[in-house]
């Protein structure tokens, strides 16, 4: 389990802190994810709890022990993939992968079956600074999984992947917490989140503006309604209707019996409609 | 066990960075054109000027009143001893001593024995001149003697260029190469990726400087062998040359962590360089020495090296250059250990 509390962070000649006190508890095998628009403050709380940023105020402490108490062993437990591709370019896939598997206390998963896993075998002898960015976004997440983590930093994991690449790493997302790993998922991608996460956060400036499940924030902020498209006269025609008001339940099954509805659908809040609405500013 | 592992992977990585990036390539050119400069273009034999010393033993003292007539005062020494005691120091100073009388003039030329042939005649004439002045009444005889040093043989010039070129490649390329490593990481990010594994600090920085030192023993080996060949002094140059390549690298660490490019860099690495290099000035000139280029560690290891390679009877010295080097070593490890935690490895940047 993975406890922060009050986190606050001030970068050295900033006016304003980047972290404002935040706290949050992310559970053992839980996909949390982490939203908000860039410069909300997501990658600080990531560097902090990384230790790539020192502690400043508040605590992170990994099943009651902080950073400190763990020291450099805590990073055999722990993945991380950064939202921008940081890979030795002179090297080739493989090698990259090879070389900092090195350096782990514990066996790692083979090079070669992690670069098939990410759908890059076929450019494992190919030196990573001729990659696309999609495909050392790829290498990276690899090597983000390489020691079998416990723990797994994904910082916009599927940025820049084409619809089916992007499918193949929310699997292996998937697969992971189902292996166990509790996972840190930062970006500003709502589908993503949605589809990926047991928990989200929202993020804005600095402070936490709301913590739940996605299912729980849509019943909270959406709607309960259904949008009805039916033919009439030979035109389109659509209405919304709330499914807790009689009247329209009435008319709904109506609708339905006359045989002229082409499209339902339900007008539950995205996650990005929540968002807007507790912030007043969108997450891209 | 584990940490050896880490270290190993860390190094096999840089080595095939430092591979890629062409630093071997750099170290073989510099070698191989240098390895040509020293046996094909380089003289054996070049026309200094040296400085004169005189020392009358004529009965009469005819000689030293000449000379302070004409104002040279300065160039007469009291005794045949004090004189081969300064050419001892001063490789680049030829002592004539006159003896005998009017009547029967003499004069010995000491000489350091590189000197050309052409200007050791046109001396002898200058001393027959003197000679003349001085009211002799027959030719001088000469001797011209070389200096003997124990154990020292002639010095050729263009060999005398090695250990100056062991020491630049050692300063220069192993300050300038880490710098660029380090910068490279930066660039790419790779540093981040670094920082979230389980090595730490001392993993990193012993693995850019075995990196560094292999090169620089590539290049030492690359260089000795051609000129100087196979000799057992080599024994004893490579441990020098790994002590004084660790002693860079660590020291371009310790000073490239607080730049983010090269282009930063460069101005502070042409400073170091040049006050790395300020000692090869009393290597060609032994007057120009101030006290203070003795504190720079290129200073032991240039002399450390020319007397490995072309002894002179100095004993004793190369045990305490190499602990001294040793120990400047483990500070500068000390001050980069600081450098590379604090700047590289602590702070997300």
């Amino acid at each position: 389990m993975i406890e922060v509390s009050n986190l606050i962070f001030t970068y050295p000649r900033a006016h304003q802190p980047a972290v404002r006190g935040i706290s949050f508890r992310i559970e053992k095998g839980q996909i949390f994810g982490f939203l908000g628009p860039s410069g909300a403050g997501k990658s600080t709380v990531q560097n902090l709890m990384i230790g790539l940023l020192p502690m400043q105020k508040g605590s992170i402490l990994y099943d009651g022990k902080t950073l400190s108490d763990m020291g450099k062993s805590f990073f055999n437990r722990v993945g991380v993939s950064f939202e921008h591709p940081n890979l030795y370019e002179k090297l080739t896939g493989v090698e990259n992968l090879r070389y900092y598997g090195g350096l782990f206390d514990k066996p790692v998963i083979p090079p070669e079956q992690l670069l098939d896993m990410v759908g890059l075998g076929d450019a494992k002898n190919k030196r990573a600074g001729a990659y696309s960015k999609g495909m050392k976004q790829r290498l990276v997440f690899a090597r983000a999984i390489m020691n079998r983590p416990d723990i797994l930093f994904l910082d916009e994991p599927t940025s820049g992947l084409d619809p089916g690449t992007a499918q193949r790493i929310k699997e292996i997302i998937l697969s992971e917490r189902d292996r166990g790993a509790t996972i840190f998922l930062t970006t500003h991608n709502m589908y993503a989140a949605d589809e990926l996460c047991d928990q989200v956060a929202f993020i804005d400036e600095g402070r936490l503006v709301a913590q739940d499940s996605p299912r729980n924030l849509k019943l909270k902020y959406g709607k309960k309604a259904i949008k009805v498209e039916y033919t009439s006269n030979g035109q389109i025609k659509s209405e919304i209707l709330f499914v807790d008001r009689d009247e329209d339940r009435y008319r709904l099954s109506q609708l339905i019996d006359s045989g002229t509805v082409e499209t339902l659908h339900s007008q539950e809040a995205t996650l990005e409609q929540i968002f807007i609405k507790l912030t007043g500013r969108g997450l891209s | 066990m584990t940490a050896r592992r880490g270290f190993c992977s860390l190094l096999k990585q840089d080595l095939v960075v430092a591979y890629r990036n062409g630093f071997f390539l750099v170290v073989v050119g510099l070698a191989v054109i240098f390895v040509i400069l020293v046996r094909f273009v380089i003289p054996s034999e070049v026309k200094i000027t040296p400085r004169e010393y005189v020392v009358d033993l004529t009965e009469e003292q005819t000689i030293a009143d000449l000379f302070m007539k004409k104002g040279l005062a300065d160039i007469l020494l009291p005794s045949e001893d004090a004189l081969l005691s300064l050419m001892q120091e001063d490789r680049n100073t030829i002592g004539i001593v006159f003896r005998g009388s009017r009547e029967n003039p003499t004069a010995v030329i000491h000489h350091q024995g590189h000197e050309p042939k052409k200007a050791l005649n046109a001396l002898s004439a200058a001393v027959s001149l003197v000679w003349n002045e001085a009211g002799a009444l027959g030719r001088p005889s000469f001797s011209t003697p070389v200096l003997l040093r124990p154990e020292s043989g002639k010095l050729p010039f263009n060999l005398s260029m090695i250990p100056l070129l062991i020491v630049t490649e050692v300063v220069l390329l192993g300050f300038l190469f880490v710098a660029v490593m380090v910068f490279q990481e930066k660039a790419e990010g790779s540093i981040n990726a670094y920082r979230v594994s389980p090595r730490g600090t001392w993993t990193y920085i012993f693995s850019k400087s075995v990196t560094n030192v292999v090169l620089a023993l590539c290049y030492g080996l690359l260089l000795f062998l051609p000129t100087i060949g196979p000799a057992p002094t080599l024994a004893a140059v490579l441990p020098l040359v790994t002590v004084a390549s660790f002693l860079m690298t660590v020291t371009g660490l310790s000073v490239s962590v607080f730049f983010n490019s090269l282009s930063d860099f460069i101005y502070v690495a042409l400073l170091v360089f040049v006050l790395f290099c300020l000692p090869v000035a009393s290597y060609f000139f032994p007057a120009f020495k101030m006290p203070v280029f003795e504190l720079i560690p290129s200073y032991p290891l240039m002399f450390g090296i020319r007397e490995i390679l072309f002894p002179t009877g100095k004993t004793g010295f190369y045990l305490p250059m190499l602990i001294r080097l040793a120990a400047e070593s483990v500070v500068a490890l000390l001050v980069a250990a600081w450098a590379v935690n604090r700047n590289l490895l602590k702070e997300a940047r």
